[in-house]
């Protein structure tokens, strides 16, 4: 099928994916946000598709990160509404219009999590197994009077966790806030 | 997509004949994996059948019976409350059977942000089953061990 | 039957190198290990080598995607198609280097 790609304006949004279905691209695809907190944007993404024609349309646009709002699609193609539920729920982007922006999965205590500036807590604040090294626990000095100096090694930090992340309590976003009272453990062990 | 479903079966364990009410909660992947089990244990003649008669099921009552909650997959932080209703919906004498990584410790979700880390978080678990996803065959190991556990 | 049932290590070729470790996606393998001094009569100067200490795969956490059958430089660890038992202690899955061991 043929792709066609736009940067489209968020004023020009929903016009834009308006036009667009009323000309046939009528089928929503998905529609996704990705953060960008090195240009300070969120650039939200959606795939219409035409079946008719044989044709796909993906659309792009990019909102300030730090107050990230957009004209809600709903009006046009109903099928946006959880889409744009979750990226509310995942970046932040408010969708306006759209009625029903309650979170999907979160308990909202961590924030957005899909934006890259949220840490992952679990990640942080469990130790990471790999951060051992058996030159940790170098050799005694022993009998023979010589001293084995343990070659330090480099140090890896556990993947995927950059090192700016701060310590945090691995319960944190887990949903065990909104959990009901612990079970009580049975007599096995 | 979670699904409930209710099986009663037979097992042996230790020369006693048991009959379990299983309540299976397919919360993600092992959910495939308990249903298979359920068709595994229905040509192996150890499910009641839904025929009057069935010619499988052991003659005269089961010496014990037991309610089993089976947790077959990804327990979430939104669907707990549902957890901890369908242990509740289990009468007495009950046991919870932790079918899969996910129900056991969060399994590769271990450290999402919306899931819980092991259905102990939410429910007493009696035994576990590792897997990712275990094997059907797996599960009447899990309900046998189970059944050890009870005396 | 799958052959992919559970991983086992061979000890004797382990060097505690925590490749491993590192890899696993679930962190799921913890090791422990201390450094000794060989000997070595004829050698300029001592040589040290890793000594495993202890060596536990949680079975409740690993997801059976064999990158650390992969990764590893000198197989110590490999698949074998018996499946874990089932546990109804709370640690039953934490397997140590006994219960990894052929």
């Amino acid at each position: 099928m043929d792709v066609h790609e736009e940067l489209v304006a968020p004023a020009r949004w929903r016009a834009r994916c308006a036009e667009l279905a009323a000309a046939g691209a009528d089928m929503l695809d998905f529609l996704a946000g990705v953060d960008e907190p090195g240009s300070g944007q969120v650039e939200v993404v959606v795939h219409l598709v035409d079946v008719q024609r044989r044709s796909r349309h993906l659309l792009r646009t990019r909102v300030d990160r730090s107050a990230p709002e957009l004209d809600s699609l709903v009006g046009e193609l109903p099928g946006a509404a959880w889409h744009e539920r979750e990226a509310h729920e995942m970046l932040g982007v408010r969708f306006l219009g759209n009625p029903d922006l309650r979170p999907l999965l979160t308990t909202g205590e961590m924030g957005h999590p899909l934006r890259r500036t949220t840490p992952l807590p679990a990640r942080v604040g469990v130790p990471w197994p790999g951060a051992f090294d058996p030159s940790d626990r170098p050799p005694d000095a022993g009998g023979t009077g010589a001293r084995v100096p343990a070659r330090p090694r480099s140090r890896p930090g556990p993947p995927g966790v950059p090192p700016e992340w701060p310590a945090a309590d691995p319960a944190v976003g887990s949903g065990r806030a909104a959990l009901p009272a612990p079970a009580p453990e049975r007599g096995r062990t | 997509m979670a699904q409930a479903t209710v099986e009663r079966l037979w097992l042996e364990v230790a020369g006693r004949h048991v009959a379990l009410h299983v309540l299976e909660l397919g919360l993600a992947c092992c959910g495939i994996e308990v249903r298979t089990a359920r068709r595994i244990a229905a040509e192996a003649g150890r499910v009641a059948g839904g025929s009057a008669g069935d010619p499988a099921a052991p003659v005269g009552a089961a010496e014990a019976e037991l309610h089993v909650l089976v947790v077959a997959g990804t327990v979430t932080a939104r669907l707990a409350p549902e957890l901890a209703a369908a242990y509740e919906l289990l009468p007495a004498p009950r046991a919870v059977l932790a079918f899969g990584a996910c129900a056991a410790t969060g399994g590769p979700y271990w450290d999402s942000y919306a899931v819980l880390p092991g259905a102990h978080e939410v429910v007493p678990v009696d035994a576990w089953v590792a897997g990712c996803p275990p094997r059907p065959a797996d599960l009447l190991a899990g309900l046998e061990e189970v059944l050890r556990g009870r005396p | 039957m799958s052959a992919h049932a559970r991983i086992a290590l061979s000890a004797e070729a382990c060097t505690s190198c925590m490749i491993c470790v590192r890899e696993c996606p679930t962190w799921c393998i913890t090791l422990d290990a201390h450094q000794e001094v060989v000997g070595d009569p004829g050698a300029r100067r001592p040589r040290t080598t890793n000594v495993l200490d202890s060596f536990t795969i949680d079975w409740g956490l690993c997801m059976y995607c064999g990158i650390c059958v992969e990764v590893c430089p000198f197989d110590a660890l490999h698949w074998r198609p018996d499946a874990v038992s089932a546990t109804g202690r709370a640690d039953g899955l934490r397997h140590g280097i006994a219960q990894l061991a052929d």
